[in-house]
């Protein structure tokens, strides 16, 4: 890997952890020992060829886990295309939501993917999601609390060969 | 209730004062954080520029947006006003027997009333953002844009939650009051059978919207149920999503201090939704005008759609930490919100509020979008001023004595003869104070005024600075009202040090008020009548190096408004440019003279910022006196926010004008100064007032005068 290659990653971990996400940066290998780990109720994965098709109700799911498009060194954000329905509400309601991102495909800045953007939205429908950290409100008295709506936390795996 | 019964209410909840000032000190401190590496004034003008349009690109940007929207299946509805919003919103709910709607943050849906109009057909919507869900139980309005229920303390949420839940609430537990609101709306997203959000962003490229959230709770309501309807105005189109990131990049920097908000959801068209029959989601944008494209082609109103809606300009508004988003401002909030209020919903309705807008200007260097928000709200108390009329007793004052500089000097002549049976010397600063002021008790009285000197500053500078024979360079200084009557020395202080350094001061030969108090007052013929009279009696500027002020505000109003009001005289026009060009305040001369200055003695010191120094005269004198001074200087919290004088706001808005003062006060005693230096002698006397009033023993003093007393030019 090259030297700017790490110091993306870096730079993505950094913003990541600001927003209070966790940052693995694995290899493939380790990605597949990941996913027998743990006890993933919902997978969306190019990388593990795993695409499933249930939906998840209000109950919600514990674990989740979900290949996202792209990830943006600056916020620390990962970047979902979810037009798919189930894919959407796994993210939605999962307790803890995991995410894979190649390292090929972080960028910089949300400047960086507006092409990207464009592409996605082209067609008949299209949600893109910019995920950065777990779901947060400070509404009462502007205590930072974690788990409002959305899931209290959240992994990102970034695969380090891909 | 009155305006100024709503401010007492306001100004005595022990708990709101709280919330708002916490938040404010955090708020300035998170920003200015999260906006380090970044250049503000080029992110800024980047949002400005892409929202700087007429009418024909907004509809060129709405076309584009309708097209490709429809393309993908979605209906776009154009409602003419608020009503027609909310019955077509009420249609499609009853269209698919959905008593529910599950409903995301929305300013517009404040805006037109929404939740009102539904629950009056017998429908519910259900707000699923935590403040607002917090203030639909309690039966409230939103207080601020971004953080609706600022004004709520977590055992009055707890209670709430208690009543609505029928359970024990522990009020110490936030988080479990956040799991509460997680599960009982968690089965309203199943429940309902339509969601709706707003949209932070439009983007017309692909007929996009854009929704910057922090709970997850848009993503929810546009996920969910099989119908989702947006509700959007016209202003938060963009062409492409180059211009939407330029957007993404300030508003939560600006709104929260946060890099980036958690969520930034981008939906087009319709998405596959298995609870709709046909499988695919029902969308629908409502674009609502309610006033707003007529805006659009006002060369100074349509500024006002340029906002992003991040509530920054009520975050930093001193007025606004008094008194909270219920008062200071209407279903829009801050200085945006006295705005919008005039234009959305008429002027009749915002007469009172702008009058709350105390002219420091901090909202309008802290806009992401770059929109002179205080510039806007002068010019619209002129017309609430010119429509409604403005107090009977201002206007006669600056018709018949400020406009009229004879009988101005006449009066405070009289003045200062007969007020000697009513002043005292001060105690422990021997300042010549007025004993009483009659009329003026109870909220009005909180400081202490200093008493009219006997002579004017124009009488007793010509009796005193001679001429110089051969004078290396020549100024012309305005003294202003402060300084005429009322504190001669600070300019005669200036005028001596000057000349000992060869430097020719001259003088207007009458002095006139500068304006800015009529313009603040909402009276421009006598601010007109005042500036071209001023104007007559300056000197030609190419015979000058510099135009000095001692007084910023009076600086301001030369540089900025004086070219307002004469727009329409080319001959007065020219010469008021002329002058703005070589006007700075007092310490910006000394400094290009390149004087090297030493303190005398050993007592510490602190500054004072005043508001139209940095933002009307792009000038503070912090750094001469931190260079002079070194360890001597003690650095003032927020030296930068308004002190609370405004002029004659603080009698208008007493209440608020002390409550400004007293966290001056707070902050200036925490420094443990000797001496409080400000270059503005209204700062001088609002501060100088509140100390010698509470009894706080410090010197306060403006720069010219602490130059002359307290320093010393080191020989070169």
């Amino acid at each position: 890997m090259t030297s700017k290659g790490n110091s993306i990653i870096d730079r993505f971990t950094q913003s990541a952890i600001a927003v209070t996400a966790a940052v693995k940066v694995i290899n493939k290998e380790q990605l597949l020992s990941e996913k027998e780990e743990h006890n993933f109720k919902f997978i969306s994965s190019e990388i593990l060829q795993q695409f499933d098709q249930h939906y998840i109700g209000k109950e919600g799911v514990d674990e989740a886990l979900v290949e996202v498009n792209h990830a943006i060194a600056e916020t620390g954000t990962v970047v979902l295309e979810c037009s798919n329905e189930q894919v959407r509400t796994a993210t939605c309601v999962a307790e803890h939501l995991y995410v894979i991102v190649k390292a090929s495909s972080l960028v910089e800045c949300s400047h960086d993917i507006v092409d990207f953007m464009a592409e996605n939205t082209q067609n008949q429908g299209g949600y893109i999601a910019f995920i950065s950290g777990p779901s947060r409100t400070a509404d009462i008295e502007r205590v930072l609390t974690v788990g409002a709506h959305g899931p209290r936390e959240l992994t990102i795996f970034i695969v380090s060969d891909l | 209730m009155s305006i100024h019964d709503k401010i007492r209410t306001k100004i005595e909840d022990d708990v709101l004062y709280k919330n708002l000032k916490n938040f404010a000190s955090s708020y300035k401190q998170s920003k200015a954080n999260v906006y380090k590496g970044h250049d503000f004034e080029t992110l800024r003008k980047r949002v400005y520029d892409l929202k700087d349009r007429d009418i024909n690109k907004v509809m060129e940007q709405f076309h584009r947006f309708k097209d490709n929207a429809e393309k993908s299946g979605a209906t776009v509805y154009q409602a003419r006003t608020g009503e027609d919003a909310c019955n077509y919103i009420a249609e499609v709910m009853k269209k698919h027997n959905s008593k529910y709607m599950v409903k995301s943050k929305s300013m517009t849906s404040e805006e037109i009333q929404l939740n009102h109009r539904l629950e009056a057909k017998g429908l519910s919507p259900i707000e699923t953002d935590l403040g607002e869900w917090i203030l639909q139980i309690g039966d409230e309005h939103p207080s601020h844009m971004v953080m609706p229920a600022i004004h709520k303390t977590r055992q009055q949420v707890a209670k709430l939650f208690s009543d609505y839940t029928g359970k024990t609430v522990d009020p110490d537990d936030i988080k479990g009051m956040v799991e509460i609101a997680r599960q009982y709306l968690r089965d309203d997203y199943f429940k309902a059978g339509v969601g709706m959000t707003g949209a932070n962003i439009a983007v017309a490229e692909t007929g996009t919207i854009g929704l910057v959230t922090n709970e997850g709770n848009a993503r929810l309501s546009s996920t969910v149920p099989p119908v989702h309807i947006v509700l959007v105005g016209y202003e938060k189109l963009c062409d492409n999503f180059s211009e939407a990131m330029d957007i993404v990049k300030v508003l939560p920097k600006s709104a929260t201090g946060q890099n980036i908000t958690s969520y930034v959801t981008w939906i087009k068209g319709q998405n596959p939704s298995h609870k709709n029959e046909t499988g695919v989601k029902e969308t629908h944008y409502v674009f609502v005008d309610n006033g707003r494209l007529a805006f659009f082609e006002h060369p100074e109103f349509k500024e006002a759609l340029k906002c992003i809606r991040c509530g920054s300009c009520a975050n930093i508004c001193p007025a606004y930490e008094m008194v909270g988003g219920h008062v200071y401002g209407d279903r829009y909030i801050g200085s945006i919100g006295l705005i919008l209020t005039a234009l959305y919903q008429g002027d009749a309705d915002a007469q009172d509020i702008l009058k709350m807008c105390i002219g420091c200007r901090a909202c309008s260097f802290n806009c992401p979008s770059g929109i002179d928000l205080q510039k806007m709200i002068s010019n619209l108390k002129m017309v609430v001023g010119q429509k409604y009329g403005i107090n009977s007793v201002k206007k006669q004052v600056f018709n018949k004595v400020i406009a009229k500089p004879d009988r101005m000097k006449s009066l405070m002549g009289l003045g200062s003869t007969f007020q000697f049976p009513m002043t005292k010397t001060n105690k422990f600063n021997k300042e010549k104070i007025i004993a009483s002021v009659p009329m003026l008790s109870g909220e009005k009285d909180f400081r202490h005024f200093p008493a009219l000197s006997k002579k004017s500053f124009t009488k007793m500078f010509n009796n005193q600075i001679r001429p110089l024979a051969n004078p290396k360079k020549k100024v012309f200084f305005y003294p202003g009202c402060a300084v005429e009557y009322m504190y001669p020395e600070i300019g005669l202080a200036m005028a001596r040090l000057l000349h000992k350094h060869g430097v020719q001061v001259d003088i207007p030969s009458r002095s006139v008020c500068c304006g800015l108090p009529a313009i603040a007052a909402g009276d421009p013929e006598n601010a007109r009548t005042m500036i071209h009279k001023n104007l007559d009696e300056m000197k030609s500027p190419a015979d000058y190096d510099a135009f000095l002020v001692v007084c910023p505000t009076c600086g301001g109003a030369i540089k900025h408004e004086f070219l307002d009001f004469t727009r329409e005289d080319p001959d007065r026009y020219k010469l008021s440019k002329q002058i703005g060009e070589k006007l700075m305040p007092m310490g910006q001369f000394l400094e290009q003279l390149n004087l090297k200055f030493r303190v005398k003695g050993g007592r510490s010191v602190t500054y004072h910022t005043p508001c139209h120094n940095t933002r009307s005269m792009d000038y503070s004198a912090e750094d001469l006196l931190k260079n002079v001074l070194g360890e001597q200087f003690k650095p003032l919290t927020d030296s930068n926010v308004c002190c609370g004088f405004g002029g004659t706001y603080s009698l208008d808005f007493a209440p608020i004008s002390n409550g400004i003062l007293n966290k001056k006060i707070e902050h200036i005693e925490d420094t443990q100064a000797d001496i409080v230096i400000t270059d503005c002698p209204g700062c001088v006397m609002q501060i100088n007032g509140g100390l010698m009033y509470k009894g706080v023993e410090k010197k306060v003093m403006h720069l010219s005068s602490f130059i002359e007393n307290e320093l010393e030019v080191v020989p070169s």
